[in-house]
């Protein structure tokens, strides 16, 4: 019979990528067959790690050094003949990035399945995490993650996404070294030390592959905030940076702000949660003068009061690069309002602005609510939680029966609660 | 009668094709103009095809002629093509012949440069693997299985995770 050249089959099966049971099957085919399903079946498991059969063949693939990081647990790990393929060098993904906003809980998930399944005492499942501190929590999971998360690194040459959180132990980063393909890397909540931290600026450094970058509450404090700020003057790759929770502080903040002058890859900046304060915030509105190329900037969180409101407000009457900004949870009163009215009516190009949780009131709402009259390029506005009242409300329903693009616009608060549906179909919160 | 293709060829021009055992087909020169192999040896009336035998280029170019008026696709989408495996009635009908003929026009495709043919029939082989256990495979690709039963068991082993989806 006719038999196909081997990239005929690659291509066959390529199709068959996202169907693991098939892949199985014509893995178990024969020697041939399984040489080129292998990699493809392994290239993409970042979805499927909360499998404790998966998590098994994984620990197989760890070496002395890391099945040591478990030993003092006295867990038997799974011993068998040497592994027929090093099935981890294929692996392009660990963690998971289909939605940034829920943290990645596979991989704890597959340990903690794995474990329950050998019959090791209750290990706590993720949900019941909640509102703790979670390295404290299990050990035992943690040391197993991280001896998986150090063999993922040794072995997985082709990694391109990496996700690294609730670490404690260290030596995890300096694996990273001789990672050169890196698009993305995630780290959340990671205890990682003070070598470590620097070794990570210094990967970040050298690194010219990541485009996004995702470091949450990972503690970098002041000096770690303004030692990757100065790694982006010369970096070009990184398009995307989440830097939320790190405690980067006043000086960190004024750091990252000085940098806007001259990066020009940066597209998406979030320093939410960072203590930035009001002169921080006063140091963006100047670089926002001067920069062209930031799209998105997320300043919520950050004890940013009127002043420095009023000027950020003010530099958008002539930005026209920025289309989302985010400004909630700080001290803006009736008077940033004002200011944020005024400027949405100069602005063409903001269409999405945040200013929830903040002190703008009923007079800074009619204000951003005549606004409206004029504006045409908001099209979400969060001014939920800012003490907008009844007569508040009735200045915005007006308003959009004439503002034909705003789709999403949301007073909530906790007091008080409207449901109002306009006349096409658009919902005020 | 203008479909938006770039086609300068006119619906009455023709084209000679002859296979590598000497069967001449008479074709629609924009099927010629559509593919970029075909198209490179437009130079005069006829051309001859090596490689490729006359039972084989008439169920090509059938399938050709078929779709001569689908619209040009653009190559930058092979990942979302990769997801689809899903295949019109006609083409499914066209391509239930028999393993041999499918492996045939797959290389022909290929060696045509005929790309949708190409993964239309790579896409036909992978359904014949959907959902079908190793023997079951075995079986309907007649392929001989060379795995000794330890190593079979650990390769069944140490891959098992991937059954559960």
């Amino acid at each position: 019979m006719l038999y196909l050249p081997n990239e005929f089959f690659l291509k066959i099966f390529d199709y068959l990528r996202d169907d693991y049971k098939s892949l199985y099957s014509c893995l178990l085919v024969n020697r041939h067959w399984c040489r080129i399903t292998v990699p493809i079946l392994w290239s993409e498991i970042a979805n499927k790690l909360r499998n404790r059969k998966l998590i098994n063949t994984c620990l197989l693939s760890l070496n002395s050094d890391e099945q040591a990081l478990i030993i003092p647990f006295n867990i038997n790990l799974p011993n068998s003949p040497n592994l027929l393929f090093e099935y981890t060098s294929y692996v392009t993904s660990v963690g998971r990035f289909d939605d940034l906003n829920i943290p990645s809980d596979n991989l704890d998930n597959g340990v903690i399945n794995w474990l329950n399944y050998n019959g090791y005492e209750e290990a706590c499942s993720w949900d019941d995490w909640e509102g703790q501190e979670d390295w404290e929590v299990d050990k035992l999971v943690i040391a197993i993650k991280n001896s998986l998360m150090t063999m993922f690194l040794r072995t997985s040459k082709k990694l391109k996404y990496l996700e690294i959180s609730g670490i404690i132990y260290n030596n995890v980063v300096k694996n990273l070294y001789c990672k050169n393909n890196l698009i993305r890397l995630n780290l959340v909540k990671n205890h990682f030390d003070f070598e470590e931290k620097k070794a990570l600026i210094e990967y970040i450094c050298k690194n010219r592959t990541l485009t996004s970058l995702h470091i949450s509450y990972n503690y970098l404090e002041s000096w770690g905030g303004k030692a990757l700020a100065e790694v982006l003057y010369t970096n070009t790759s990184i398009t995307s940076l989440i830097l939320n929770g790190n405690n980067i502080g006043n000086e960190g903040g004024k750091a990252f702000a000085k940098v806007l002058y001259m990066n020009t890859a940066l597209t998406s900046l979030n320093l939410s949660s960072n203590n930035i304060g009001d002169d921080g915030g006063e140091i963006f509105a100047k670089a926002l003068h001067i920069n062209t190329t930031l799209t998105s900037l997320n300043l919520s969180c950050n004890n940013i009061s009127n002043e420095s409101g009023k000027e950020i407000a003010k530099v958008l009457h002539t930005n026209i690069t920025l289309t989302s900004l985010n400004l909630s949870s700080n001290n803006i009163d009736n008077e940033g309002g004002k200011a944020f009215a005024i400027m949405l009516h100069i602005n063409t190009t903001l269409s999405s602005l945040i200013l929830s949780n903040n002190n703008i009131g009923n007079e800074g709402g009619k204000a951003l609510a005549k606004a409206l009259y004029e504006n045409n390029a908001l099209t979400n506005l969060d001014l939920s939680d800012n003490q907008i009242t009844l007569e508040g409300l009735k200045a915005f329903i007006g308003a959009l029966h004439n503002n034909t693009t705003l789709i999403t616009l949301n007073l909530r608060s906790d007091h008080s609660w409207y449901y109002v549906c306009i006349n096409d179909d658009r919902i005020i919160y | 009668m203008d479909n938006g293709t770039s086609n300068s060829a006119s619906e009455n021009e023709t084209i000679t094709l002859k296979s590598c055992d000497g069967i001449e087909f008479h074709i629609d020169a924009r099927i010629a103009n559509r593919y970029t192999l075909l198209n490179n040896w437009n130079g005069g009336e006829s051309a001859c095809i090596p490689n490729v035998n006359g039972k084989v280029l008439e169920k090509v170019l059938e399938w050709c002629e078929h779709h001569i008026n689908d619209p040009q696709l653009n190559c930058g989408d092979d990942d979302s093509r990769r997801r689809n495996t899903i295949i019109e009635e006609w083409d499914e009908n066209f391509l239930s012949c028999d393993q041999d003929m499918l492996f045939e026009i797959i290389l022909a495709a290929n060696y045509l440069e005929i790309k949708p043919l190409l993964d239309l029939g790579c896409k036909t082989v992978a359904n014949m693997m959907k959902s079908k256990s190793p023997e079951e495979i075995r079986s309907a690709f007649n392929i001989d299985n060379d795995y000794t039963p330890e190593e079979e068991e650990q390769f069944r082993k140490e891959n098992e995770w991937a059954e559960d989806y």
